[in-house]
């Protein structure tokens, strides 16, 4: 007998897989066709289970839509509510499973298997939902869905009221261009904790030696001010002419500064 | 005691500061700062100016207080380097050097030096481009509504390798930067991109004022490519690029609001230069949590509303109503460089959890998209007491009204209504009202600024939580704070204090504002002391006149100068004149003095009034009082033979007034202290601002009930001399030292100093030269004359000399006399100056030789120098210059230029170049004749005529050279004259035949030696000396 066994289940509209580690090393019978030695192998289920159709989804996602509570739950791997009435409905038959079970696994114990399929399946319901062809996801994204339209149906029906109609779209401009209210007094304290208020950072070191560039030509003017100053042709010349003189006199300054040394 | 030297860029200046809050060691740091030598002899700080600033700097925490999280700014003292002295600054720094002279720089100084090299980098690459900035909002806005914008150079990265090497200077800026304005108005979302954005603005400054020096230099050249600007018809932008092709002067680019907008935004277009930005990073993905507010009912409802948030975990708030966030189709967004995912999940996650801490939100998830829920008023007390609790220990932040809605918290507080002394309600306004006069005052409880009935407040303090209904509308209060009201009501409804108790509270006005531990909602202040608060005290009394005895006529701000004065000291206020210097502040107080004398009850007139001065201003407030109220009888304390004891009191009792100085003040203390005075005056107050001296301690002790004190520096910004002037004005009135550093010196600036400005200007006066009410009044040339008194050894040199040529004289006569006449003269002349010019003549020299007429100007400069300002000085004699050069360069750490006939063309007009770009020393020390016509040295709005010529004439000519069109300062010439000598006389005998000085005074000295025996014994003997 299979005293012990872990079992995982996994679940896809409509496919329950179920694969399991016989833990009692000699008690499990390999399936046909593969090695006998004495080492545990794995054991795969593929059974084909029955979907909600979708108008049933339809209702069932409209009644956790109106029931959040619910949903959280289900979130946390809980049925409460209008969700624990739906067992039995919620699993799949029994007897289907049974004899997939039976069909595909030969020398295991059905019975346990099964039970073990219905412990987990309640403990994680939402695999349940899954099999029934409402993923986590298909929730979530039904649920919000529907708020979202219900919302946007109330603000166009009435006046906006107060406080939380308002599109997240336009309060999140406003808050772009606002910007966060950060408060340079964080990153000060952090620097006096530190004792680094006054320090450079970390990558100063490497550039603060920068010798002043021997003999580099000054590059023409690259913005056209032509184009700014029509009545004024020499303009783009005149620019160019205080940057040569600029840069003949940052030269000048340059050798000053590294003779007294 | 090792000075430190921290930097910080403040958008227009480097502000250097020492990390010190003390005064005197602020004091004795901007003193060693001044002298410090760099690379090159450069001595950066010797011309910057004191200013304060508020920077978020950690001060050491008092023993009782928690370290803080947050930090504001703080008020420091420091020394603000321009943009052109900062680059000097920074490209001469050296570590050692400064480690040397006993200063230790902060790690930022490295860091700016780099900086400044990288600007030099730039400009010497061609890595700039024109630009156009907002003016920085600095006065008022100019009438018309014209703005202005400035012509600038931004930098620009024209390589990915110079680009690369400015983000990673950003990335490397210290963290001490970061804590200004400058940083706060760019981008903040990283410290990289607020470093970024302060060392381009540090950049751009001092690039700017490079390239327009040296714009400055080829102004010539620029001409040809300037634009045809034609006012009215040619638009902004040409008048912007002449203005940025002209550096010899700041030409305004003036327009339209609209105009301006357009220029800005066309030349940042076309210059296309703009705060470089490191790559986005990878996203960084963010949390949400929930956020509940409790909104009270509104109208006529008993029902509250708690309403539900998506609030921010990360740095940075905000919050998204619920609503908002069920009602968008998107499932993810991205705010402030994070990306918030699943944000519907997350939300009902969050409200899953908290559901399980409050039945109340737990009931709001029975509906879909769950915004909020309603609580009856039973609900919403188990609300408060049970889940707020357990909410907000798991981090969830509940806001109550007072936290989100305008109204805030309400205070249970009091209200006071000043009333009027008994019996006068209708009346005349009281004669005297004097710091101590105690004033009485109605009490009633109020609700923010409602009164409110003690039946109401026990019906508040009854509910036992803190929101009620109170008159149809939900507020919040503290039932602790209405069982202190109510407890105290009981007892009193009225009370009393002092006059100046009540003005301090009164200044305070903030949320704290407490007495006897009860918040102070309101104050009613009336009559005379609510116009002398709202500085208006002249229209409620009644005007008077100018005093008949005043021998001479005062310019209209000076009449209003006296009448605040006579008023507010009459009234028994102490009372600070503060006027700009050259506003004549003594013509003011001394008609103030001769109203009292005349118009004051007579057991007051028995009293004399006590004048105190520095010494070298002695000779000043003689002349001044004798030229405007000689009807006054003056007794000048001073001098080896000067009266003490009991003889003092009787000569102090049987004048009108007493005339001493500060020094003599700490030394005869005691016969000072047994007098009884009416008035004291202290001139140039700031000498009792440490108070800690023997001196000030005297000032202190002496009784009078009207108190005057005058001072031309910017007193308010030097908060131990304001407070020490405070506390001879009206003692008690801005608290002990102690206190006084603790909530204003110390303390957080801002709203402190606010307060502390309401407290002192109802008793000070202060006008600016550059005020458009006074410049109206003032002349162009503002002439002032400053008397100097010689010193002994001066006086007993001048009488040699006299001596000698009169014993002679007369035995004389021709050429010989002519030459004794003028050595005699021109020797008279040398003492006045100095007597060090006068034994070197004769072979004899005698270092650290005092020069009363020195000491003077040093006055005169001290005051120029401290406002930053720049002076000329005039002198006959090449030697004088000499001395004065060697003089100045040891007390203010520069050298000044000189220039002198014997100074060649080239030389001469380097200085002058130099001079006129503010580059070096504030102080050019010229010889009278020196150079001759086309000087242009329009910086200097100060002139100051060390010696005079005979000839007027060439006086004004050296004037003018400072005072020129183009020029929009008044300028001042100072004179000085030394007191009883032939220089006095000279320059009675100029004024009084100014018309025809040219005939009478002749070009050169020959009007001189023609005088006769008599006369020439009349203008050269030392008169008036006794009191010397």
């Amino acid at each position: 007998m299979i005293e012990t066994l872990e079992l995982r289940l996994e679940a896809a509209p409509g496919l329950l897989s179920a694969a399991w580690i016989p833990l009692s090393g000699t008690a499990g019978k390999p399936e046909a066709g593969s090695n006998n030695r004495g080492t545990s192998a794995e054991l795969r289920l593929s059974l084909e289970v029955p979907v909600w159709p979708a108008a049933r989804r339809e209702e069932i996602l409209q009644q956790i839509a109106h029931h959040p509570n619910e949903l959280f739950a289900l979130l946390e791997g809980r049925l409460t509510g209008g969700c624990a009435k739906l067992d039995p409905d919620l699993f799949p038959p029994e007897d289907v499973l049974m004899q997939g079970i039976v069909s595909q696994a030969e020398n295991v114990d059905a019975t346990k298997v099964l039970e073990l399929i219905r412990k987990q399946l309640a403990q994680k319901p939402l695999l349940a939902f899954t099999l029934k062809g409402l993923s986590k996801g298909d929730l979530l994204e039904g649920v919000f869905a529907q708020w979202a339209e219900e919302e946007q149906g109330a603000a166009r029906d009435e006046a906006a009221a107060p406080l939380s109609a308002g599109s997240l779209a336009a309060e999140l401009t406003r808050l772009e261009r606002k910007g966060p209210a950060i408060s340079t007094g964080e990153w000060l304290a952090e620097a006096v904790a530190e004792g680094s208020l006054h320090q450079p950072g970390p990558l100063f070191h490497e550039i603060e030696a920068r010798p002043f560039p021997a003999s580099h030509p000054v590059a023409a003017p690259a913005e056209d001010w032509g184009a700014l100053l029509p009545k004024t042709p020499k303009a783009q010349e005149g620019v160019a002419l205080i940057m040569n003189r600029v840069a003949e006199a940052a030269a000048r300054k340059a050798q000053s500064i590294l003779k007294p040394k | 005691m090792t000075k430190h030297l921290y930097s910080i860029w403040l958008g227009d200046v480097l502000f250097c500061f020492s990390g010190e809050t003390s005064e005197p060691k602020v004091d004795a740091w901007t003193r060693v700062i001044k002298r410090l030598e760099l690379l090159g002899g450069v001595r950066p700080f010797a011309g910057a100016t004191l200013r304060l600033a508020e920077v978020k700097y950690p001060i050491a925490p008092a023993a009782d207080k928690p370290a803080r999280r947050t930090f504001p700014g703080r008020t420091m003292e420091g020394l603000a380097l321009l943009p052109k002295d900062a680059f000097e600054l920074l490209l001469a720094y050296d570590e050692q050097l400064c480690l040397k002279q006993g200063v230790e720089p902060g790690g930022e100084l490295r860091y700016w030096a780099a900086a400044a090299r990288f600007a030099l980098e730039l400009m010497g690459t061609g890595g700039i481009v024109p630009g156009a900035l907002p003016p920085r909002t600095v006065g008022p806005r100019r009438r018309g509504g014209e703005q202005a914008a400035v012509a600038c150079w931004s930098p620009v990265f024209r390589s990915p390798e110079e680009r690369d090497y400015f983000l990673q200077l950003a990335a490397s800026m210290p963290v001490l930067a970061l804590g200004t304005h400058t940083a706060e108005a760019g981008d903040l979302s990283s410290r990289e991109e607020a470093g970024a954005y302060v060392l381009y603005s540090f950049l751009q400054a001092v690039m700017t004022t490079e390239i327009k020096k040296v714009v400055a230099g080829i102004e010539g050249e620029l001409a040809p490519y300037k634009a045809n600007y034609r006012r009215g018809y040619s638009p902004l932008t040409e008048l912007w690029w002449n203005s940025l092709l002209t550096g010899s002067r700041d030409v305004p680019v003036q327009g339209t609001p609209a105009e301006v907008t357009e220029l800005l935004a066309s030349v940042n277009e076309t210059a296309g230069s703009e705060v470089p930005r490191s790559k986005v990073e990878e996203v960084r993905s963010g949390q949400l949590g929930l956020g509940l507010r409790l909104e009270p009912p509104q109208g006529e409802e008993e029902t509250w509303r708690l309403t539900f948030w998506a609030e921010s975990k990360e740095e940075g708030e905000f919050w998204l109503s619920a609503g908002s966030i069920w009602s968008s189709k998107e499932r993810e967004f991205t705010l402030w460089g994070k990306v918030y995912r699943n944000i519907q999940q997350q939300l009902l996650t969050a409200l899953g959890r908290a559901a399980k801490l409050s039945p109340d939100i737990g009931r709001a998830l029975a509906v879909p998209a769950p915004e909020g829920v309603d609580l009856a008023p039973e609900h919403l007390y188990n609300f408060l007491k049970e889940s707020v609790q357990l909410l907000t220990s798991k981090g969830i932040t509940v806001q109550m009204p007072s936290r989100w809605s305008r109204e805030g918290r309400r205070r249970i507080g009091m209200k006071m209504k000043m009333q009027p002394p008994a019996g006068t309600t209708d009346g005349p306004a009281p004669v005297a009202l004097g710091m101590e006069e105690l004033i009485s005052f109605r009490m009633e409880a109020s609700l923010g600024d409602v009164s409110i009935s003690a039946e109401e407040l026990n019906a508040l303090v009854e509910a036992g939580v803190p929101f009620v209904r109170f008159r149809g509308e939900w507020i919040e209060v503290d039932p602790k704070e209405i069982r202190q009201v109510l407890k105290y009501m009981k007892r009193h409804e009225s009370g009393e204090m002092t006059a100046a108790d009540w003005m301090r509270l009164e200044a305070e006005d903030g949320e704290d504002r407490l007495w006897k531990g009860m918040s102070v909602t309101g104050m009613e202040t009336s009559g005379l002391l609510a116009s002398l608060m709202r500085g208006d005290v002249l229209r409620n009394l009644p005007s008077r006149s100018v005093p008949e005895d005043l021998q001479g006529t005062l310019r209209p701000y000076q009449e209003r100068g006296y009448q605040w004065l006579a008023a507010l000291s009459g009234l028994g206020f102490g009372v600070c004149l503060a006027d700009d210097m050259g506003l004549g502040k003594t013509v003011q107080v001394i008609t103030c003095l001769l109203d009292r004398s005349l118009n004051a009850p007579p057991e007051e007139l028995r009293r004399p009034v006590l004048i105190l001065c520095p010494t070298s201003l002695l000779g000043n407030w003689q002349r001044e009082l004798q030229r405007f109220a000689p009807s006054l009888h003056v007794h000048i304390h001073h001098g080896g033979r000067r009266v003490r004891g009991e003889s003092f009191m009787e000569l102090a009792e049987s004048h009108d007034i007493v005339l001493t100085t500060y020094h003599l003040a700490g030394r005869d203390s005691e016969d000072l202290a047994g007098v009884q005075w009416s008035t004291v005056v202290l001139d140039e107050a700031q000498y009792i601002k440490n108070h800690r001296t023997k001196q000030a301690q005297s000032v202190m002790k002496l009784s009078a009930p009207h108190r005057i004190a005058m001072t031309g520096t910017p007193v308010e910004n030097r908060l131990g001399e304001l407070w020490s002037i405070f506390h001879f004005l009206n003692p008690g009135y801005l608290g002990t030292y102690h206190s006084f550093r603790q909530r204003y010196v110390s303390g957080e600036g801002g709203e402190r100093l606010r307060e502390l400005h309401r407290l002192v200007s109802p008793f000070l006066l202060r006008r600016l030269k550059s005020d458009p009410d006074i410049s109206k009044d003032l002349p162009e040339k503002l002439e002032l004359k400053s008397y100097c008194p010689l010193t002994e050894t001066q006086a007993s040199l001048y009488q040699g000399v006299v001596d000698e040529m009169l014993g002679v004289i007369g035995e004389s006569s021709g050429m010989a006399r002519r030459g004794l006449v003028l050595s005699s003269l021109t020797k008279l002349k040398q003492i006045c100056n100095h007597p060090q010019l006068f034994r070197k003549e004769e072979g004899r020299t005698q270092r650290n030789e005092q020069s009363g007429k020195m000491e003077v100007m040093f006055e005169v400069l001290d005051s120029i120098a401290e406002l930053g300002e720049s002076a000329l000085i005039f002198t006959q004699y090449v030697a004088m210059g000499e001395l004065l050069v060697s003089r100045l360069a040891r007390r203010y750490g520069v050298t000044p230029l000189f220039l002198h006939g014997g100074i060649p063309k080239r030389e001469r007009d380097e200085m002058v170049h130099d001079y006129q770009e503010g580059k070096g020393p504030a102080f050019f020390v010229l010889s009278l004749k020196a150079g001759g016509v086309g000087l242009n040295l329009t910086r200097a709005n100060h002139v100051i005529h060390y010696d005079r010529w005979w000839n007027p004439a060439v006086e004004n000519q050296a004037t003018d050279r400072a005072f020129r069109i183009g020029q929009d300062r008044n300028v001042q010439v100072h004179k000085l004259i030394c007191q009883g000598t032939l220089e006095e006389r000279i320059d009675e005998l100029i004024e009084r035949k100014k018309s025809l000085s040219e005939q009478v005074v002749g070009s050169g000295e020959t009007w001189l030696t023609e005088m006769s025996n008599h006369e020439l014994k009349e203008l050269i003997e030392l008169q008036g000396q006794d009191w010397m």
